[in-house]
């Protein structure tokens, strides 16, 4: 009903229509409501899990109060399911949804073996679930390493990624572990600038080779 | 570190600071106050937009050490990264007498003034927004 001024009552509380944007006062309040609980939360994720929870709501209140649309739009993507996949897209996890987030990121169209000793169609084994030349290396028994003598301690390779390399400061980049996302361990042997870092046979390790959690020379 | 990152640390001005509209994608993170030069607008859309600018005078807002934890995939999309919204990008921030470099969510001049910006001279949103709260 009209209460004057354009304002209406309604099932969903009192709402002003003006030039078609449409304020609803008890909308606005559950959406306040669902931001100030993500802001209770203890860690970003979390918070996103909340607002995933009720992102359906969430998106809906948003669109009606006509308010900040960058949350409706975030909103709209919870409620679809997509930012669990927006959580992983930027992390290193070695889950196949997180390989499978990370190839989306990067607009590339992949398909993803299961996890652990794969054959690829050319008779070669590959480490899964991705197949390339890192996980072939792997597959083979190569060791992951990094060169001292080469490295220039610029830290690209962590950038890539944290689980397998680190570069203490100001101190050259090691290998931390034979295990990990072998997407990102192939993008840090690209993206060395000097190209330092090399799957090795277990013969051709020397002293000056950081090969971090291989250690049976 | 982080595969989109290299820089640790997130500038905020606007909507992601503590206590305004967005805090929530930052939930738990340490903040400090912290400031950077440019110029701060306020858009229609409700929030505001940072031109980092060398020369400009002092935006005011808080520094967020980020941790494992923090998906800039997810902030990215908040602030509309490659959809023509925000763009994040590295900036100098002063911390006391300290600088650091961070992370910051900016727009360029032009896009600012295609959506009809509205300078905030004295360059603090959350004085902007304590101030349409108390109204």
């Amino acid at each position: 009903m009209e209460i004057g001024d354009g304002y209406r009552r309604d099932g969903n509380g009192v709402s002003l229509e003006s030039g078609g944007f449409v304020i609803r006062r008890r909308t606005r309040a559950a959406l306040n409501a669902i931001k100030r609980r993500m802001s209770e939360q203890s860690s970003p994720v979390r918070a996103v899990e909340v607002l995933q929870e009720d992102a359906t709501h969430a998106a809906e209140f948003e669109e009606q109060s006509g308010g900040n649309t960058r949350f409706s739009s975030i909103a709209r993507l919870a409620a679809e399911g997509g930012l669990g996949e927006a959580q992983h897209a930027d992390d290193s996890s070695t889950d196949v949804a997180a390989y499978a987030a990370r190839a989306r990121a990067k607009g590339l169209e992949l398909d993803l073996a299961g996890e652990g000793m794969n054959l690829s169609e050319d008779g070669a084994s590959f480490w899964g679930p991705v197949d390339n030349a890192s996980s072939r290396a792997k597959a083979d028994g190569r060791v992951l390493t990094i060169d001292q003598w080469e490295c220039i301690t610029c830290g690209t390779c962590e950038e890539n990624t944290t689980l397998v390399f680190e570069v203490p400061s100001g101190d050259k980049a090691e290998v931390l572990a034979q295990d990990g996302p072998m997407d990102l361990i192939q993008d840090a042997i690209e993206a060395c600038p000097v190209t330092c870092i090399h799957w090795l046979g277990a013969a051709e390790i020397e002293e000056h080779h950081s090969h971090g959690g291989f250690d049976s020379i | 570190m982080n595969k989109h990152g290299g820089a640790a640390e997130l500038f905020v001005y606007g909507t992601l600071c503590t206590g305004e509209d967005n805090a929530g994608f930052l939930a738990g993170l340490p903040v400090q106050e912290a400031r950077v030069r440019g110029q701060l607008f306020r858009l229609p859309a409700g929030y505001p937009a940072l031109v980092a600018d060398s020369a400009g005078s002092w935006v005011r807002g808080e520094l967020v050490t980020l941790d494992g934890d923090v998906r800039l995939g997810v902030l990215d999309h908040l602030e509309g990264v490659g959809r023509d919204l925000f763009q994040r990008v590295p900036v100098p921030v002063a911390l006391g007498d300290r600088t650091v470099v961070a992370w910051a969510y900016v727009m360029d001049r032009t896009q600012v003034q295609e959506r009809t910006g509205v300078w905030i001279e004295h360059g603090d949103w959350r004085r902007l927004s304590a101030g349409r709260k108390r109204s």
